[in-house]
């Protein structure tokens, strides 16, 4: 696994001496202390893909440890890329359900988030433009999204 | 580059917060900034959302710079990041061939002496600002403030009569890129709410619609506002049609 | 006709293994310029040297030597070959290990190749004449640019063997970082009791001329015989006639900070650094001085001048010493620890000054509000081991000294809770695992963790620590009364500027560059300019007092020696063809070059015979020499020829 987070986004990964910055400036550590960076990527150095690789996904990418990190290692991106590698090697069981929904409405509309009722509306009294896009830009960002994704999400995705 | 900015609009406001868009058009024009819409550049896939998937996140990113028309001016800070690093990644001269990509504060920040003159009268609230973590850090990367004493919301701030409320976690995470199901990002959102109710702030400002929108859904009786929106207010915009609710003037 | 003397060297069976030696020797042996052609074992050892110097003794004008690559072994051929009257420009060794048997499969080529490059040596030496060697007086006394402990014993050790030494300081006293700390490790020796002695020898020793208040302005020259130029900053005290009494001190009306404490107690505008100041001679800081004349009115002898004004010192020396030293790394890069914002955050530096008995508080552990601390806790690799502020290497000496001041801290205040939080115990000193362990029994607390910042109660002011101890996996929030930052050394700026002055090599943050970090630790790519200390790199006090010995090794052996010979190998230029273009002088990376009445001249002792200002000069007036063009197109003819 190291290897392919090396190349995947995280190519400092090694410089890490574990001297526990990242994590004493986790935001999210701070109120769950279940969620260690430093100990993630000790065992992310290890190479054995671990039970707790999930974990990643809690990273609030605040960005502190990567600007504190001693030695640049950026762990704020060795989790991105733990997580990048998460869903195209073990597809939707571990993506959390509202980031496969904002990835499904991308796939639908181009966006993250869905029109809200009554936007349209709204957005007329407001004098806004239009706002979406139309058949054939929706076709480009669909043929780009779903040879992306492992088998299963983009049988998801592709599937609306 | 000057001239015209191309607004990236991104997911969030055009389809979440349209004042929001409408305060952002009419500080904009105001202004005398010029730019016009990015039509048909679609979600910035942030990987600070979904994780590293560079293939989508290029290609998608690619596509977005293929429909600029100018430098991108993006409203949401999380799309500056993204597009920021996307940009970064491609190396060499095709990298450098790409437009630039600008967050909202940088078009503030690039005629912020003219503000004062501009602006129909100060607006005399104390704001605390929920600091955007994609905006400042890494540093090294995102060039646009000091990431342990950010100055340059406060003096935007300033220049439009409003005093910067000091907090005791003055660039802390509002937790709203965390994924919903943990508990934790309600918690982020109470201490930031908390801490500007202790300070005796009369309203959150932010500059990313991810941290609007988080903020927001926790907050009773403290509003949370985009700076757009106050910098609309007070170069003179209509106050419903900038998303301020009765409470506010 | 030159008659020239080809050795090969069998070199155990390396060479001898790919290479047909046999066929060569016989093929060198009919050469018209070759005498005689012979084939030895292993020439680098004593019976190879040996076979070699009966060899050279045969009355030749010139020697080929087919052997390996190694300049060790070159040197040594030269040297015996010279003592046969064979000049070592005429001696040339030609590679046949690494650049032929090492380098090609089969014996055929390697062979071949062999036959080339010597039949090219045998070409060039055969149409070279003997380069006239010159040579460079030696000027016996050094130059020690820095006063501190190792600038100290560089200085003692030359002028004990009997040589004049000028050791220059910035500061009003000599003594440096040492005289500033309070006990050293791992002995908790108190530190100016054992320097003090030191610097009172150096101050009586009358070979060492101790010259403060100064500064190296410039230096020109070349080993052997530099020039230099001083500036003695203005005192306002005539440090001939003041004697010390301190009677000007007592009725200044002016205080202003003091560099020696930190900061952190004021001394008057007439002052000495410390008590064991040597020399112990007044100076006045003029720029807060109100010339209220107080001071010369107390003074009983009169030294007290407010028209001093600066002097300028030329030396000529024959070596220079660069013990300028390090300064610590500057906290304020590292804000999130709150250093000069918080109280409660203080540096190593400011508590040993705090902690020693001729400090600001007198040696009583006290926080600003006169409070004793009741938690402390230190911070190591603070600007080490820290890429994001350029620091990438650790600074050696933190970690020992973090115990030192918790050992000291525990001797004051029993009671006090004291926390180590580190990445790494770094006490590769001797004795020092001995203090590590000494300090984990008097229940001092390591935290594996670098913090990410230092934050502060609003209520208490006191100090709150978030960490997550590594070997635990355990999270927490330390709140303690006081923290203290390890900071990391860094170069200073007596060190940049003398790297710019004399075009010195530094790397990294700015350490000057030692020509072999193993081999020649002391000496800098300018020749006959030496280092020690900490100027170019973090250590403590005894490896700076080993390296001032060493650089002192350094200079005394080159002081033995009646001259300097010049290497053969220089540029000369012809003065006749020469039209003062100076596109040489351009090319040169090591001013060796001057314009001297309107001729381009070399200076035969800076040139390093690099050979890059010939092929500049459009007159072809500049040669190198032993590398005429003539000897260099015969080698070409030579190897071009086939076998």
């Amino acid at each position: 696994m190291r290897d392919e987070l090396i190349k995947n986004g995280a190519p400092n990964l090694t410089r890490c001496i574990q001297c526990g910055t990242c994590t004493a400036s986790c935001t999210v550590f701070e109120l769950d202390r279940t969620y260690n960076p430093r100990r993630l990527i000790q065992m992310f150095l290890g190479g054995e893909r671990s039970v707790e690789v999930p974990k990643a996904w809690l990273c609030s990418t605040c960005g502190v440890c990567t600007e504190r990190c001693p030695k640049e290692v950026w762990p704020m991106n060795i989790m991105l890329s733990a997580r990048g590698l998460l869903v195209r090697s073990r597809p939707p069981k571990d993506m959390p359900k509202d980031r496969l929904r904002s990835l499904i409405s991308i796939s639908r509309s181009g966006f993250a988030y869905g029109r809200k009722r009554g936007s349209r509306a709204r957005r007329s009294t407001l004098n806004l433009p239009e706002f979406g896009l139309d058949k054939a830009q929706l076709d480009g960002v669909r043929k780009i999204l779903v040879p992306s994704f492992g088998k299963k999400l983009a049988r998801q995705l592709g599937g609306r | 580059m000057k001239g015209l900015y191309s607004l990236f609009l991104g997911c969030i406001v055009p389809n979440l917060f349209p004042e929001v868009e409408r305060a952002v058009r009419d500080t904009l024009s105001k202004l005398d900034i010029e730019y016009s819409d990015a039509r048909g550049t679609a979600c910035c896939l942030p990987p600070a959302l979904f994780g590293f998937n560079n293939d989508a996140w290029l290609k998608m990113n690619l596509r977005n710079f293929g429909l600029a028309r100018g430098d991108f001016l993006t409203v949401c800070d999380e799309c500056f990041a993204s597009l920021q690093d996307a940009r970064a990644s491609i190396e060499g001269e095709g990298g450098k061939a790409l437009q630039n990509v600008f967050p909202f504060v940088k078009a503030l920040k690039d005629i912020e002496g003219t503000i004062k003159d501009r602006i129909k009268g100060p607006l005399n609230l104390r704001c605390a600002v929920q600091h955007s973590c994609h905006l400042l850090r890494p540093s090294s990367v995102r060039k646009v403030d000091d990431p342990e004493a950010p100055k340059l919301v406060k003096s935007l701030l300033e220049a439009i009569g409003c005093e910067y409320v000091v907090q005791e976690d003055e660039v802390g995470c509002c937790g709203g890129s965390i994924y919903a199901g943990s508990e934790i990002p309600k918690k982020l959102a109470i201490r930031r709410i908390r801490g500007a109710q202790d300070a005796r702030a009369d309203l959150i400002i932010t500059t990313c619609p991810h941290c609007l929108k988080h903020l927001g859904a926790h907050s009773r009786a403290m509003p949370v506002l985009h700076l757009a929106q106050l910098y609309a207010l007070a170069l003179g915009s209509n106050p419903s049609d900038v998303g301020m609710r009765g409470a506010l003037r | 006709m030159k008659r020239i003397g080809v050795l090969l060297c069998r070199c155990g069976s390396v060479i001898e293994k790919s290479i047909d030696l046999g066929t060569l020797a016989q093929m060198f042996g009919t050469s018209p310029f070759v005498q005689e052609a012979h084939i030895e074992g292993e020439l680098c050892n004593t019976q190879g040297l040996a076979s070699l110097t009966r060899f050279a003794g045969r009355g030749f004008d010139g020697l080929v030597i087919g052997a390996c690559s190694s300049r060790t072994c070159e040197r040594a051929f030269k040297v015996m070959a010279e003592g046969q009257l064979i000049p070592p420009s005429l001696v040339e060794v030609v590679d046949m290990r690494e650049l032929c048997s090492m380098v090609h499969a089969d014996s055929r080529s390697a062979t071949g190749k062999a036959y080339r490059l010597i039949n090219g040596a045998i070409m060039r030496v055969a149409n070279s004449a003997p380069v006239p060697i010159t040579a460079t007086k030696v000027v016996r006394s050094a130059l020690v640019i820095g006063g501190g402990i190792a600038g100290v014993q560089c200085s003692l050790d030359i002028a004990s063997a009997g040589h004049e030494v000028y050791l220059v300081e910035r500061e009003p006293s000599i003594g440096g970082i040492m005289s500033q700390l309070d006990k050293t490790i791992p002995t908790l020796d108190c530190s100016i009791c054992i320097e003090g002695p030191k610097l009172s020898d150096a101050g009586r020793n009358r070979n060492l001329r101790i010259i403060p208040n100064a500064e190296v302005m410039a230096v020109s020259g070349h080993i052997g015989d530099f020039n230099v130029s001083v500036e003695v900053k203005p005192t306002y005290v005539d440090p001939a006639k003041c004697n010390g009494c301190g009677a000007c001190v007592d009725v200044c009306p002016v205080y202003q900070p003091n560099r020696y404490d930190v900061d952190l107690k004021p001394v008057k505008a007439i002052y000495s650094p410390f008590a064991q100041a040597v020399p112990l001679k007044y100076v006045i800081n003029k720029d807060i001085c109100t010339e209220c004349g107080m001071c010369q009115r107390a003074c009983g002898l009169s030294v007290i001048n407010f028209n001093d004004k600066p002097k300028s010192l030329q030396l000529n020396v024959g070596a220079i010493v660069i013990a300028t030293g390090a300064a610590l790394f500057d906290p304020k890069l590292k804000p999130q620890y709150h250093h000069g914002e918080f109280e409660g955050v203080i540096t190593n530096m400011e508590f040993e000054r705090v902690i020693c008995a001729s400090g600001p508080s007198g040696g009583e552990l006290v926080l600003r509000n006169g409070e004793h601390p009741k938690r402390i806790a230190f911070i190591q690799c603070v600007g080490s081991r820290d890429t994001s502020v350029g620091m990438e290497d650790c600074s050696l000496y933190c970690c020992a000294v973090s115990l030192k001041q918790a050992r000291l801290i525990k001797e004051h205040e029993p009671d006090a809770e004291v926390f180590v939080f580190y990445t790494d115990i770094r006490a590769q000193g001797k004795g020092w695992e001995d203090l590590y362990a000494r300090v984990r029994e008097d229940g001092v607390r390591f935290i594996r963790c670098r913090p990410s910042e230092l934050m502060r109660d609003r209520g208490s002011g006191k100090i709150v620590i978030p960490y997550e101890d590594s070997l635990t996996g355990e999270g927490g929030e330390l709140e303690v009364d006081l923290a203290v930052l390890a900071l990391g050394m860094r170069p200073n700026g007596s060190t940049e500027k003398l790297v710019k002055m004399m075009g010195l090599q530094a790397r990294g943050p700015g350490w000057i560059e030692e020509v072999q970090p193993k081999f020649r630790p002391l000496e800098t790519f300018v020749e006959g300019v030496y280092v020690a200390g900490t100027c170019h790199g973090p250590r403590d006090i005894s490896d700076s007092v080993i390296e001032g010995s060493g650089a002192a090794g350094i200079v005394l052996s080159l002081f033995n020696r009646e001259e300097l010979v010049c290497s053969p190998h220089r540029a000369a230029i012809d003065a006749q063809a020469c039209t003062g273009c100076m596109r040489c002088y351009d090319a040169c990376e090591y001013g060796a070059i001057a314009r001297v009445e309107g001729k381009a001249v070399v200076n035969e002792n800076i040139c390093k015979g690099c050979g890059a200002c010939v092929p500049n000069c459009l007159q072809g007036a500049v040669s190198l020499g032993g590398w005429s063009q003539e000897s260099l197109m015969r080698q070409v003819e030579g190897i071009l020829e086939a076998p």
